[in-house]
This record gives C-alpha cells, sequence and structure tokens, in this order.
C-alpha cells in the first residue's frame, strides 16, 4: 500500500463516529485510564507524604536526647512519646494541622525544654544521684567535642574556599562545607549558652552552709 | 516552690489545676487549658512534682495491645493544692500595687476604669467618691 492509496482510503472516509469535545471514544478512554492511574499516583504519593511527615516531630523529639541526661531519658521520653503520638493521631484534625501542632510540641523540648526538665527532676535527687542526673560532664565532654569538630570544618572550610578563590573556580562541596560548619557550629551555641549561667550552689555545700550557721 | 519560679506559665497551670483539683490532665488538655507551651510545661510539671504539688501515673493500658504508647496524666495532690492556692494568694499580694501610686492621678478615664475593676474584683459597687476621682 503505497502513499496514493493510503491518502485514498482516508479520503473516503466521511466521519469519525461518536465524537465529545473533539475527541472520539478512544480519546477519551486513553483519558480515562489516564485520569485513574494519576490519581492512584496522587494518593500514593500524598500517603507517603503524610507517613514521612508525620514522623518528622518523632525525629525532632528524638533530638532531645542530646541534651537529656540517660538517665532521665526513659522516663522522659515515654511520657513526651505518648502525647505526641495523641498530637499526631487525633483524626478529628486535618493531618497539617496534626504534624504542625506535633512540631510545635517536639521542637521546645528539642531545644532546651528538654534539659531544663531534667534538670528540675534532678534538684529533688541527693547529692549524689544529682550531677549525674543533670549529666554533667557527657554534657561537657560533648560540647567539647562539637566545638573542636566544628572548628575544624570551619578552618577547612576557610582554606578549601580560599584555594578555590585564588585559582579562580570554585571547588565543588564548598558550599556544602561550609554549611555543615555553621549548622554544627550554631547547634554548640545552642548548648554552650546555658552553661553561661551562674552555676547553682551544690545540695550538699548548702546543707553545710546551714550547719554552720 | 519559690516564688520566683511562679512565671506567668507556672501560675496560669496552677489556676488551671485549681479550678477543680481532682481533675486529672493529660498533658496536652493542660497545655491548651492553661495555654503553654510544651516547653513550659515540663519543666513547671517537674518543678510541681518535686514539691509534691502534683503526681504523675502512666495509664494502664498495653501498648501492644491498644497499638499505640500509654500517655501519663497529672494529678494535683491534696497538700499540693493548698499550697499552691497560698502560693497564688501570696504572689497576688507582693504584685499588687501599693495604694498610694501615683498611677491612679494619670487620667480620669483610667482612673474610672481602675476603680470599677476594683470595685468588681472586691465584690463591691462602685463608691459616690470614687465616682469624683
Amino acid at each position: 500500500m503505497n502513499t496514493v492509496m493510503i491518502t485514498q482510503a482516508a479520503g473516503a472516509v466521511t466521519g469519525h463516529g461518536w465524537t465529545w469535545l473533539n475527541h472520539d471514544i478512544n480519546g477519551w478512554t486513553v483519558a480515562l485510564i489516564v485520569a485513574i492511574i494519576a490519581a492512584f499516583i496522587y494518593e500514593a504519593i500524598m500517603a507517603l507524604t503524610r507517613m514521612v511527615t508525620l514522623r518528622i516531630p518523632f525525629l525532632v523529639l528524638y533530638l532531645a536526647r542530646i541534651p537529656t541526661p540517660a538517665t532521665e531519658w526513659p522516663h522522659l521520653f515515654k511520657a513526651w512519646k505518648g502525647e505526641l503520638w495523641a498530637i499526631l493521631n487525633n483524626r478529628e484534625k486535618h493531618w497539617l494541622l496534626r504534624f504542625f501542632k506535633g512540631l510545635a510540641f517536639a521542637t521546645p523540648l528539642a531545644f532546651g525544654a528538654a534539659r531544663a526538665t531534667a534538670r528540675a527532676t534532678a534538684e529533688g535527687l541527693p547529692a549524689a544521684k544529682r550531677k549525674e542526673a543533670e549529666g554533667g560532664d557527657h554534657r561537657d565532654a560533648w560540647i567539647l567535642a562539637s566545638a573542636a569538630l566544628s572548628a575544624t570544618l570551619v578552618v577547612t572550610a576557610t582554606i578549601y574556599e580560599g584555594v578555590g578563590w585564588v585559582r579562580g573556580d570554585r571547588l565543588p562541596f564548598a558550599e556544602v562545607f561550609s554549611g555543615i560548619a555553621v549548622f554544627i557550629m550554631l547547634c554548640d551555641l545552642l548548648f554552650t549558652l546555658p552553661l553561661l549561667h551562674p552555676a547553682k550552689p551544690d545540695v550538699t555545700e548548702v546543707e553545710r552552709r546551714k550547719g554552720v550557721k | 516552690m519559690e516564688q520566683k519560679e511562679l512565671t506567668p506559665a507556672v501560675v496560669r497551670m496552677l489556676q488551671t489545676f485549681l479550678e477543680d483539683p481532682e481533675r486529672v490532665f493529660y498533658a496536652t488538655e493542660l497545655m491548651e487549658a492553661a495555654r503553654v507551651g510544651s516547653g513550659s510545661l515540663y519543666p513547671a510539671l517537674a518543678r510541681m512534682e518535686r514539691d509534691r504539688w502534683i503526681e504523675s501515673e502512666d495509664e494502664d493500658v498495653d501498648p501492644r495491645e491498644k497499638g499505640r504508647p500509654a500517655r501519663r496524666y497529672y494529678r494535683m495532690t491534696k497538700n499540693g493544692a493548698l499550697e499552691a492556692h497560698v502560693a497564688l494568694v501570696e504572689l497576688s499580694e507582693s504584685v499588687r500595687p501599693p495604694a498610694s501610686s501615683p498611677g491612679w492621678k494619670l487620667a480620669p478615664k483610667l482612673n474610672r476604669l481602675g476603680a470599677k475593676l476594683l470595685g468588681n474584683a472586691c465584690g463591691l459597687p462602685l463608691g459616690p467618691e470614687v465616682k469624683e476621682v
């Protein structure tokens, strides 16, 4: 069959049967199938988004482990986990609202309140257990280690950027290096600033002074 | 609990507890009722628990059976209710402005408003001598 015959055959057809909005049944069938597949894909993506999004507040809450002493963590985390779960599984509210409420619950705990809670709990303990509960030694070690790491990263990133600048082109991952360094520095500041508050007198010291009077 | 620890958030929490000292609260219920965030709530609860003003208990549920972790609820103790009430009264006394405060003379409108608030707080009608101020 050559081109001339095809053209003649096409010309002999007077119409294309049922059409709607300039599309025949085949066109609409394809559109329907594509729409159903798109709906499935959309629902799957939204379900995945909900699943991942509603896990993020838990991840933020786990960050509270860093400033919280190991002795206090299981007791405190048990309470926080139960409440966060209740917030995130309140089906009466939209999932996005639940996500933000969960985040609003977890974020203050991760950045300061967990440590404050542990300190408040520790104030009622005998002096021997108090330091352990406040996690002083571990906390100081962690801060020193992260300070050393951030300082190293800052120096490395500066040298790396400098070499790139001298060579006249940007070296790969320079921004990543700088970003990580700045992030660790900020984290370090976050945990170092509370140390600037004057230390409270030790319980035994207070008792000793009372005894002297 | 020392007076310096009675922050506005703690005061609102105590007021919420004292409205019905026998009621038990979950943390999120308390957060909503007292309008405090988790960052203020948990350190305050820890201090109250340290001073035996409140006691906490975990829900008696099996997490595997229920498919969710147990929540912790908080209840005011009898002694805590008494001490918290006294603490709030003492705080209220300590933050009351002096009667001779010049603030009362600043503006006639404010005077009337202040007198009205004071009258409402004391449960007294607005007297003629106050109206003239």
